[in-house]
């Protein structure tokens, strides 16, 4: 940790830790209480009494129970200070996920979560799965704390919502799902959802403007307890000839960011987000699915859904993720327990796919304007030299929109005529340039397919 | 739904989560107001309020107490004045002044009826208390006082009268001013306005009205006032007596006031304290504030622009600049380090068990002068000193004011009653009482210890003007302790600041504070050469003692050598101190010597300026000459430089290495220097493998020792290969004719004390260590040789003709011719340079020079290895250097190769064929060349062809400032967590990722910089560097060649040094404030600094004395007898004024005066220490613990000793040595400056001489050997000086060694000049000396004629000068050692002052001089004493004077003695010039 003993590390991370202990344990607590209170216990399985051949039901509020005593008694060991009682993510464990991840695989397997949870979804959305997952992601932030590379990064006060962000949005998308699931269930017994079985109505005074004051002046205190506790990070002065490294956008626009790593920044930074406003514009005149109004269902907008989700959690939330937590100096990847070495350097040797065309495949020079030809002359050139990226290009954008109309989204195409379905997967084709994109850089190195350096215009 | 009453929600419980939001809201907010409200520094100054608070009034109580006594008696006899009658005289005399007034028409008569009454009561009344008895005696003192002030009422009454009528008479004329001027204006109108000559002459009527009635007014006012001031002088003189007692009552009123109302303004009020509420301290601050020092010029870079800083500091260090009562420079809060914190006191007790009353704090008062403080400063329960009377038993024992005490004897106390019993009941009757107090108080409530130096006005960097950030740094806007960026000085302060104040490492902030180890850096800001931060007169402790130690192991390690340190930002802008490499110009010259094709005049300027570099004239036409037609290739290296640099490589010359030594020796050397010198500052290059340990390293610590094997012979081979060609030729000199063989006994003598110990060591004299040059303990393995004899005789004849930048100086080693005691020669002569050879090579070692043999095999083969390491390049692949180096490069590939590849060609045959072959000295010739290269070895030698070569270090002009993202850590933290990084076992488990945890390497005093490392800071990469240089290269060497590794040498330094280079280093910020802030002395001060860097190079002090120790002394009033009273020339009297008088006077609290002389303690003539006597001036016996020691010591500057003038020469002063160490006791003893050698000498010249002459004195001793030069500036003329300094001459005959030649440039010389000059205040760079005019001559020949013939004739009498001196060509005979320099001379060399003043007194200059006063001085004796009429008539002063004008102008009086006219041949008639002459040939001018 930086500039800090070993001793106030620990001492650091233990004044945390504790009360964090102590507070998961109260969590599985009330969540024990509320379920017995609630009389929404289920007994998981019994425990025979050895000799006397009765046996005991464990129910899920005693398991909860359990749970919670395990984490009070972590809280102990975690609040000594003591850096070889503390709890912590083992060494070899921690070695493994910082070897294993690198942009590949936590984007490749964040897609794969993602699907692997749509997949499953009636499986996770169990209540008792969701919240055993739940305290292993508290579990997952607690063990962690204890490496200083990880503290360091996670307990930066500017970081701290980007955390936040992580479990609250894990939070209400098991809701969502949660309910969807429910719905689609009931959907298909014919049964009423569950928002239609809560369709009643609320006043607005006093029911609506009481909820939101109150919402308000919490929100207001929590804040204020927010700033007083966690104040701004104020950061060196400004300096032109060293800017700071890693230098990070806002969080917000850290997906963004990571973009620029894949795209010439007018693509990046300009084009792209555009779109990003003109498509959400646009989805209420593309939706014509009339379904799903007022009620939470996947089955009845499975595509809206997917597309959806797979924007926003996965080109969106995972990729803020991944530029706060995981993109260190020199905009490097560093895995959670890494340490942010600004000497970290990674193989870069970055491959045009003109090249790769006239090089290797045709082995001859690239066309090349004769010298002192004019500048229409030299488009030309540059032109064919770009020619197979220019061709795959408008081929992707132009081609394959008609072929999707005639082959998997002919339906689509019926419904939303010409110009609705060209608007559609056009906007479509841009969300997949990104991930493509991504696969090309990875796999094959490519950085660009046009390259057209002398007018700074690359794709 | 339809719309009922019922809510969604149940509104009772809605009613309460409303409720416990609304109340978590209002507690946020009131957190959000505490927090805001309760800041860190708001606390600090209350309680520092407090503190000082509590110190004024301890002061106030102390100083009543004092003065309760005094002013007791001054108010009883000001009383008793006040109740005496008054004069009747003095009230006639008022009666009759007012009767005499009142005889002006208009005044009212007087009536004196109530004055009268008033008198006859007030005599009454004084009449009855003259009567009194005791008891009412007060009673009818206030009777009688209030009697005499009716009456002086009643006399004041007049004097209001009359000026009252005086103001009358004074307004009137104003009017009568103003109408007149008036009227003065209307005249001036109307003449303006062309009005009529009458109306003119009615205003000019009036004006001269108004100036008649203006006039009688100016008169009735003089009256008026005379009368008045009449009036009030009689009533001064009644209350006359009275006056002295009331002003002093009044001064004791006004200080104890004053101390009041400072103790008021830190007390806290009631409105304060109301105004300090929250939102009311909106309104008004209740003098709790952020305190700040706004400094607009000394700008902090933000790197888009320079703001002004604002220093907070003072917010919670507020007083931080506060002195001590009237000792501006005296700390009023010392801070204290640690040890003197807790203090020990031995307090006298009572004899016997005193008689206590009940008010045992009276008792405690009374018995010991202690008073207990009713409560503590920071802790109440503290039992704390409250004050201690002057003079008492707690006073003398050393109690002071705010001391807490924690144990009577081992009884630990807790409240003050167990005090008061202790020392006033249970005692031990007659012994002394234990008490351990502890002292001082913690930052932020102390004061900084150098407010000589900074903060004080009268300091030369005062708070206002300087503020703190500037020299410490850190954040000074901040005021929160962890954001104003402290930093620790180790891990355990880290660690308690990091618990007690939430201290962090805010990398953000890029001028953190310097940690106190390294404070001083930051002086180098504005500090620019050495001179100025060492110590001085003003300053005795030295100001930045770790900084210029620092400094100056930079320079004699030559750590500019590869590591250019330029001060300069353009030709004349400084930015920092600046250390760099004079030009090569020397180096260059010799090297164009080798040059077979210069001309004439080419080779002059080259020889010229092989010896003197800094002739520009010389340098300009040699370049000139050079650079027309092909040019040379080292011609571009003598182009005129900007500011040029200004110091010599630190190492020897190699260019003439083989004549030296041989090859076996300089292999042993190269490999490792500290293995033949363990001193030695060459640095060691190989065979650094600590970072290469580790197993899987193996392979790579193979390579190493490999390739370094190679390097080294190579390196050694070319070194001597290279210095051994026809064109590169040295000359040895020969030994002299003599008739002596040369001996070791004589040598070591003359090793001795021919000065070679002032820059030399030597095992064989052990009780002296210099390091301006090695140590030669070894120097017979070395030069164990012919040729080694051969040069170490040249060596010391003279030096530079081997190494012309040397810094060793020629010693004068010419033949001696020996004489016998009537000064005649026996026929002996003995050659000291054999001798001293004779005896360097007979010294017999321990060391053994190991034969490092002929190139085997396997060497051959490292070398191709290497030299195809070297030469593989992206040019030429591997596979293909290792071809070449085999069969050399093909000839046609020339143009394409690099200089040093060149020598890589393949070999030709005698036709000159190319024959596709390599010698093996091409191949080490090449690779010792590019070894060179890469270690930079020209940086400090002097080796043939690199002489363009640029240092290979990377600068450090700006070190101090360097983004530590370029600075490569590599794996040091693995390195020193691993076991071969750090001493002791630093084990494996310090935390993952190679951190290792400061708190283990606290004894070390290593944990800063484990700390620094971790988080990757400046000051621990280079201690490591410097540490471990190769360090950095732990586990980078596997993909590295092996000529990219580092190569960095290790320096041999102790912790400390290293400690030191980096405060030095890590000051060098380049980063100059604005110019008024950057140190820039007076011209004389500039002097002494250039001049104290002259000094250091040559090591002047080595042998010379340049300043005395400076002792303190503090002592009971009593201590010293008055000095005998001596009879001086009146122009040599010493004047103090009062207030010195008055100071050295003063006595302490302890009741000790203070005192500062300076001078030197009386050395034993045998052992050459100071002195120890016992009271009878006995030498102190080693086993005496009875009695009490002293030191006599030798005054060399007038003293001031408690309110009695010490003069020099006249008596020693005994002082009572310190039981301790050395110094006077209770004092503080500041060491001499130079003269080490004269001091190690002194005992054993006199053994020496007593071996021939038993009858020697001691004192003589000291001008035999080198002189302190304190007062050289006023002694000596500086033309002469000048001349001295570049050629020396032999001056005093007796000197056991004369001052050698060290070459000095006129550069150098005249800096020293100027120094002398400035040092001791003369006049520089010229003087002015009329008595050397002949104006003056003519003068004092009008008064007597014969003036300089009379002052001659007591110059040859053979009673005075001549019996010691040398005139002209007269020699005097007898002991050499009493012998003085030759009188002739002296008219160029002293200053006439100064000769008037050694003549008439020489011991007042020199205490030790053997020189007596010729010209006595009595004031009463016929002719005021003097010599006999017979020789010069005239009063003493007339023949000094006399004397003093024949010594400087002997020159005219010679002259005069001479006739030329007489001399003159007449040349035979010049014939006349034939007119064809004349018209055929034109002159040539």
């Amino acid at each position: 940790m930086h500039g800090l003993t070993e001793a106030q590390f620990y001492a650091r991370v233990a004044s945390f830790l504790g009360p964090y202990y102590i507070a998961l344990a109260l969590m599985n607590g009330i969540a024990a209480l509320s379920l017995w209170r609630t009389d929404r216990l289920k007994t998981w399985f019994r425990l025979p009494i050895p000799l006397t051949g009765k046996s005991v039901p464990v129910t899920n509020a005693v398991v909860w129970l359990l749970v919670g005593a395990v984490f009070a008694g972590m809280a102990g060991l975690a609040g000594s200070g003591n850096g070889e009682w503390m709890p912590s993510m083992p060494e070899a464990v921690r070695d493994a996920i910082n070897q294993g991840t690198g942009p590949v695989v936590y984007s490749a397997g964040t897609t794969l979560v993602l699907l692997v949870l749509y997949l499953l979804r009636s499986f996770f959305v169990i209540p008792a799965v969701a919240w055993a997952i739940w305290n292993l992601m508290w579990l997952f932030l607690g063990l962690s704390m204890t490496d200083p590379d990880f503290y360091e990064i996670v307990a930066k006060p500017d970081n701290v919502p980007i955390v936040i962000l992580v479990f609250l949005l894990a939070f209400f998308t098991w809701l969502g799902t949660y309910r969807a699931v429910e719905n689609d269930k009931r959907i298909a017994k014919g049964e009423p959802t569950l928002e239609q079985l809560e369709n009643e109505k609320v006043l607005v005074w006093p029911d609506l403007v009481y909820i939101e004051l109150i919402c308000m002046i919490a929100l207001s205190a929590i804040l204020i307890f927010w700033a007083i506790e966690l104040q701004a990070p104020l950061e060196e002065a400004a300096n032109r000839a060293k800017t700071p490294n890693p230098s990070k956008a806002p969080w917000y626009f850290l997906g963004l960011q990571e973009m620029l790593v894949y795209y010439d920044p007018w693509m990046a930074g300009v084009v792209l987000p555009s779109l990003i406003i003109v498509g959400l514009m646009a989805i209420p005149y593309l939706d014509f699915n009339k379904k799903g109004s007022g009620y939470y269902t996947i089955k009845e907008r499975r595509f809206s859904y997917i597309i959806f989700q797979f924007g926003f959690l996965e080109m969106w939330v995972t990729l803020i993720v991944l530029g706060t937590l995981l993109r260190g100096p020199n905009w490097n990847f560093f895995g959670p327990y890494e340490q942010w070495d600004a000497h970290k350097v990674e193989a870069l040797v970055n491959v045009y796919l003109s090249d790769v065309f006239w090089l290797d495949l045709l082995d001859r020079s690239p066309p090349i304007a004769p010298a002192e030809s004019g500048t229409l002359v030299q488009l030309l050139y540059i032109g064919l030299r770009e020619l197979p990226g220019i061709a795959l290009v408008l081929g992707y954008f132009i081609v394959l929109p008609p072929v999707l109309a005639l082959t998997v989204m002919r339906g689509f195409f019926k419904r939303m005529g010409f110009l609705r379905f060209m608007l559609m997967t056009n906007l479509l084709l841009f969300m997949a340039a990104l991930p493509i994109k991504m696969v090309l850089r990875w796999v094959f190195n490519l950085k660009y397919l046009i390259t057209i350096p002398e007018y700074f215009l690359n794709f | 739904m339809p719309a009922t009453e019922e809510t969604r929600y149940n509104q009772k419980v809605m009613h309460v989560v409303f409720g416990a939001s609304a109340l978590l809201m209002t507690v946020t907010t009131l957190w959000l107001l505490a927090k805001d409200h309760n800041r860190e520094w708001k606390q600090i100054q209350l309680t520092d309020r407090h503190k000082e608070a509590w110190t004024l009034q301890a002061q106030h109580a102390a100083r009543e107490d004092e003065l309760s006594t005094i002013r007791d008696e001054s108010e009883a006899s000001l009383l008793q004045m006040q109740s005496q009658a008054i004069d009747p005289s003095l009230i006639g005399r008022f009666k009759d002044l007012v009767d005499d007034a009142s005889q002006q028409p208009g005044q009212p008569q007087p009536e004196f009826k109530a004055v009268d009454a008033a008198m006859l009561q007030l005599n009454q009344a004084a009449a009855s208390v003259a009567q009194a008895e005791a008891d009412s005696l007060q009673e009818l003192q206030e009777e009688a006082v209030a009697a005499r002030n009716k009456l002086l009422d009643k006399l004041t009454v007049y004097v209001r009268q009359a000026l009252r009528y005086e103001k009358q008479v004074v307004g009137s004329r104003k009017f009568l001013a103003a109408d007149r001027t008036a009227a003065v204006s209307e005249l001036g109108l109307k003449i303006g306005g062309g009005a009529s000559q009458d109306q003119i002459e009615e205003v000019q009527g009036r004006i001269d009205g108004y100036d008649e009635q203006v006039a009688q007014f100016t008169e009735q006012i003089a009256d008026a006032k005379t009368y008045r001031i009449d009036l009030e002088a009689v009533l001064k003189q009644i209350d006359g007596d009275q006056e002295v007692v009331v002003k002093q009552l009044g001064a004791m009123e006004t200080e104890l006031d004053r101390i009041e109302e400072n103790r008021k303004k830190n007390t806290s009020n009631v409105f304060e304290w109301v105004t300090r509420w929250p939102i009311l301290n909106a309104l008004y601050d209740g003098n709790v504030r952020i305190d700040q020092i706004w400094l607009p010029d000394l700008t902090i870079n933000f790197n888009f622009s320079h703001v002004a800083r604002f220093d907070r500091c003072t917010t919670c260090h507020r007083s931080i600049s506060q002195s001590a009562a009237g000792q501006p420079t005296e700390p009023a809060y010392p801070t204290l380090p640690k040890e003197e914190r807790e203090l020990s006191f031995a307090l006298g007790t009572p004899d016997s068990l005193p008689e206590v009353s009940d008010d045992l704090h009276a008792a405690l008062r009374s018995e010991y002068g202690l008073v207990l403080a009713e409560k503590g400063v920071f802790d109440y329960a503290d039992v704390t000193v409250h004050y201690v009377l002057p003079d008492s038993a707690a006073a003398v024992a050393g109690l002071q004011s705010g001391d807490v005490i924690r144990y009577v004897g081992d009884i630990a106390i807790n409240d003050s009653e167990t005090v008061l019993n202790l020392l006033l009941l249970e005692a031990n009757w007659g012994e002394s009482a234990n008490l351990t107090i502890e002292r001082g108080y913690d930052h932020p409530y102390t004061t900084h210890p150098r407010l000589d130096l900074y903060l004080s006005d009268s300091s030369p960097h005062p708070q206002n003007e300087f503020g703190c950030t500037i020299c410490h740094d850190g954040q000074g806007s901040g005021t929160e302790f962890p954001w104003t960026s402290h930093t620790p000085n180790d891990a355990e302060q880290q660690n308690d600041w990091a618990r007690d104040y939430r201290w962090f490492d805010n990398h953000h902030w890029i001028f953190p504070m310097k940690p106190r180890r390294f404070a001083e850096s930051n002086c180098l800001k504005c500090h620019f050469d050495k001179g100025g931060l060492e110590s001085s007169e003003r300053f005795p402790d030295p100001p930045a003692p770790k900084l210029v130690e620092g400094w100056t192991l930079v320079e004699e390690f030559g750590c500019f050598g590869c590591h250019e340190i330029s001060g300069y930002d353009g030709p004349d802008k400084r930015v920092g101190p600046d250390l760099r490499l004079e030009p090569n110009t020397s180096e260059i010259a010799r090297e164009i010597l080798r040059d077979d094709d210069l001309t004439v005049d080419q080779q002059g300027w080259a020889e010229t300026l092989v010896s003197t570099p800094d002739d520009d004239a010389a340098r300009n036409r040699l370049f000139t000459s050079l650079t027309q037609g092909a040019g040379h290739k080292l011609a571009a290296g003598l182009k005129d430089v900007d500011s040029p640099g200004q110091y010599r490589k630190v190492g020897p010359s190699l260019r003439f290495l083989s004549y030296k030594v041989n090859f076996d020796w300089l292999y042993q050397w190269i490999k490792k220097p500290t293995n033949f010198r363990p001193t030695t500052r060459m640095p060691q290059y190989f065979g650094l493998h600590e970072h290469l340990q580790a197993t899987e390293d193996k392979a790579e610590l193979a390579t190493s020792k490999r390739f370094e094997a190679v390097e080294i012979r190579a390196i050694a081979q070319f070194l001597l290969d290279n210095s051994d060609v026809q064109s590169n030729q040295f000359e040895y000199i020969e030994p002299s004719e003599v008739t002596e063989l040369p001996s070791a006994e004589r040598g070591k003598w003359l090793f001795e004390s021919r000065g070679c110990l002032a820059c030399h060591s030597h095992s064989s004299f052990p009780g002296i260590d210099s390091d301006q040059g090695p140590d030669l303990s070894r120097v017979a393995a070395k030069f164990d040789s012919e040729k080694g004899r051969r040069w170490l005789y040249s060596w010391l004849k003279k030096p530079n003709a081997y190494h012309a930048r040397t810094r060793m100086p020629d010693l004068f080693l010419e033949p001696i011719v020996e004489q016998d005691a009537t000064g005649q020669p026996t026929g002996i002569v003995t050659d000291p340079a054999a001798d001293i050879r004779a005896f360097l090579m007979s010294v017999e070692t321990d060391w053994q020079l190991a034969s490092a043999g002929p190139w085997s095999p396997k060497e051959r083969t490292d070398l191709v290895d290497l030299a195809q390491e070297w030469l593989s390049s992206d040019e030429i692949p591997a596979a293909q250097a290792a071809e070449y180096v085999r069969t050399g490069i093909p000839a046609h590939l020339e143009p394409t190769l690099k200089s040093d590849e060149k020598l890589l060609l393949e070999e030709r045959d005698a036709a000159g064929q190319p024959i596709g072959r390599i010698s093996e000295e091409q191949l080490v010739e090449y690779v010792a060349r590019r070894s060179i290269s890469k270690y930079g070895c020209f940086g400090c030698h002097d080796i043939p062809g690199f002489e363009d070569a640029k240092p290979i270090g990377t600068a450090q002009a700006d070190w101090g400032r360097k983004d530590t993202s370029k600075l490569a850590f590599e794996n040091i933290l693995t390195f020193l967590a691993s076991s071969h990084g750090l001493g002791h076992a630093a084990g494996d488990d310090h935390g993952s990722h190679g951190h290792l945890d400061p708190g283990d390497f606290l004894e070390d005093d290593s944990s800063y910089y484990i700390q620094a490392l971790n988080s990757h800071a400046r000051d621990g990469f280079i201690w490591q560097k410097l540490r471990q240089p190769r360090s950095f290269d732990y586990k980078t060497t596997k993909n590295k060649d092996y000529n990219e590794r580092l190569r960095m040498p290790k320096f041999s330094l102790t912790d400390e040094q290293r400690e030191a280079v980096i405060t030095f280093v890590l000051g060098l910020v380049n980063e100059p404030p604005d110019d008024k802030y950057v140190y820039q002395p007076d011209t004389r001060q500039q002097a002494i600094v250039a001049g104290r860097q002259v000094l250091e190079k040559y090591n002047c002090a080595g042998c010379h004395t340049l300043r005395m120790e400076r002792w303190q002394l503090a002592q009971p009033a009593d201590q010293f007898e008055s000095p005998p009273s001596v009879t001086d020339y009146p122009f040599l009297a010493v004047h103090y004024d009062d207030e010195q008088l008055a100071q050295s006077q003063q006595a302490d609290a302890r009741g000790l005066l203070h005192a500062t002389v300076h001078g030197l303690p009386v050395i034993n003539e045998e052992t050459g220490q100071a002195e120890l006597l016992d009271e009878d001036l006995e030498p102190l016996e080693p086993d005496d613990d009875e009695s009490d020691p002293y030191y006599l010591f030798t005054l060399w500057q007038d003293a001031l000793v408690a309110g009695e003038s010490w003069k020099v020469g006249v008596q020693d002063l005994m002082i009572p040595a310190d039981s301790e160490g050395y110094g006077p006791a209770g004092g503080k003893a500041w060491p001499a400056w130079g003269g080490d050698l004269t001091r190690y000498l002194y005992p054993r010249v006199i053994a020496h001489t007593k071996q021939t002459n038993p009858e020697v004195k001691g004192a003589e001793a000291w001008s035999w050997l080198p002189p302190p030069l304190m007062a050289e500036g006023d002694k000596v003329q500086l033309d002469w000086l000048h001349g001295f300094l570049m050629d020396p001459t032999a001056l005093r005959p007796p000197v056991v060694m004369r001052m050698p030649d060290f070459h000095m440039s006129a550069d150098d010389a005249e800096k020293l000049v100027n120094y002398f000059a400035a040092a001791s205040g003369a006049q520089f760079p010229y003087e002015y000396k009329p008595r050397q005019r002949s104006s003056y001559l003519a003068q004092q020949e009008q008064i007597n004629p014969a003036h300089l013939d009379e002052a001659m004739s007591i110059v040859v009498d053979g009673n005075y000068c001549v019996k010691c001196h040398a005139v002209g060509d007269f020699q005097p005979q007898g002991d050499l050692t009493t012998l003085g320099p030759n009188l002739a001379e002296v008219y160029r060399r002293l200053r006439p002052n100064f000769v008037r003043d050694w003549v008439a007194n020489p011991k007042r200059i020199l205490p030790y001089t053997g020189m007596p006063t010729n010209i006595p001085y009595v004031p009463d004796a016929p002719h005021e004493g003097g010599v006999s009429q017979d020789l010069y008539h005239g009063t003493s002063i007339q023949q000094l004077d006399g004397l003093v004008d024949l010594l400087m102008n002997f020159d005219v009086y010679a002259k005069r003695q001479t006739s030329i006219a007489p001399l003159v041949k007449q040349s035979p008639a010049a014939e006349p010039q034939t007119t064809g002459a004349l018209e055929g040939a034109p002159s040539r001018r």
